[in-house]
């Protein structure tokens, strides 16, 4: 709550101008935009486990630890939608829900989440799944749905995110080899293009609440 | 009130308290009653006397409703209201002349 904002009814006319009026305006509509925002939440919950998901893939790959897609991805989809799941249905409880920043930006990345899911088990059921088919598929999606997430709640670093998003799509697709050290590559961008800006962004809620 | 002729501006939106709530809906989109009252820091007589101005001019919609058993108020701006406060700001840019802030 800003100096503007405060004793809005008794306000003196006389100290009243312009310039006073244009400042109450730009925070309130800085403050209506954090509303329409978001706490970056689902940013940790994903970017942490795509980053240990890449890396014990690796790890899997190189030999440290048995080979196993099901082993490594199974308990990541487990909990992620499971804890999508209970956080929905928290925020049902204790709000609205229905801020149309908040469902455009909560359908971008319900996208994301059911894109890779129907890539995921279709491929592993018809025996075509292919790493990089994967890094490509959710590049792309992700890096869209920062875009859509930047536009809605006007947080426009947000837009350098998917950025980063788009050019590592741009390379995924430009580049004829895939090996284990670029699933270091998507861990690494999962630390760096998911999980640092939902940290930042919580902390941006935390400052505005 | 030296340079601020606010005659040339809508005087339903000049109201501090409904410039406030038009501000805020401009980016936020709706609102919660409850979450206007706090953040203005107003009574429910005081912030209910002010969306009835807005919603009787068409700047706002107020649709009552519940989320579960609990009672809930929603304010959001219409595109009439939009409008207007866009012409608003514009109004008042324009009174502070080309080097008012963005």
């Amino acid at each position: 709550m800003t100096d503007h904002q405060k004793d809005l009814d008794g306000a003196d006319m006389a100290d009243r101008t312009a310039a006073t009026d244009l400042a109450l305006i730009r925070s309130m509509m800085e403050a209506g935009r954090r509303r329409a925002g978001i706490d970056g939440t689902h940013f940790v919950l994903w970017g942490a486990l795509l980053m240990l998901a890449f890396f014990a893939q690796y790890m899997s790959v190189v030999g440290y630890i048995p080979e196993t897609i099901i082993g490594i991805w199974g308990p990541v989809t487990v909990i992620g939608w499971g804890a999508e799941f209970w956080m929905a249905h928290r925020e049902r409880r204790q709000g609205p829900g229905r801020n149309i920043a908040l469902i455009a930006y909560s359908t971008s990345w319900a996208s994301v989440g059911l894109g890779v899911l129907i890539y995921f088990v279709i491929s592993l059921a018809a025996g075509t799944f292919d790493g990089r088919t994967t890094s490509i598929l959710a590049s792309g999606l992700i890096g869209a749905a920062f875009f859509v997430t930047a536009r809605v709640t006007g947080v426009n670093w947000l837009l350098y995110v998917a950025l980063g998003w788009g050019l590592l799509l741009t390379y995924l697709a430009h580049t004829t080899v895939y090996d284990a050290e670029m699933l270091l590559v998507m861990a690494g961008a999962s630390a760096l293009l998911i999980l640092l800006p939902g940290q930042l962004m919580k902390r941006l809620a935390a400052d505005e609440a | 009130m030296s340079d601020y002729d606010y005659r040339v501006l809508d005087e339903v939106i000049h109201s501090r308290v409904r410039l406030a709530i038009m501000s805020y809906l401009s980016t936020a989109r709706e609102a919660e009653f409850t979450e206007l009252r706090t953040r203005l820091k107003l009574s429910d007589g005081n912030l209910s006397t002010h969306l009835k101005k807005l919603e009787d001019t068409g700047y706002v919609a107020v649709n009552k409703g519940f989320v579960g058993r609990k009672p809930q108020t929603l304010v959001s701006i219409t595109d009439a209201g939009e409008t207007a406060f866009k012409t608003y700001v514009e109004g008042l840019a324009a009174m502070l002349g080309p080097g008012a802030p963005n």
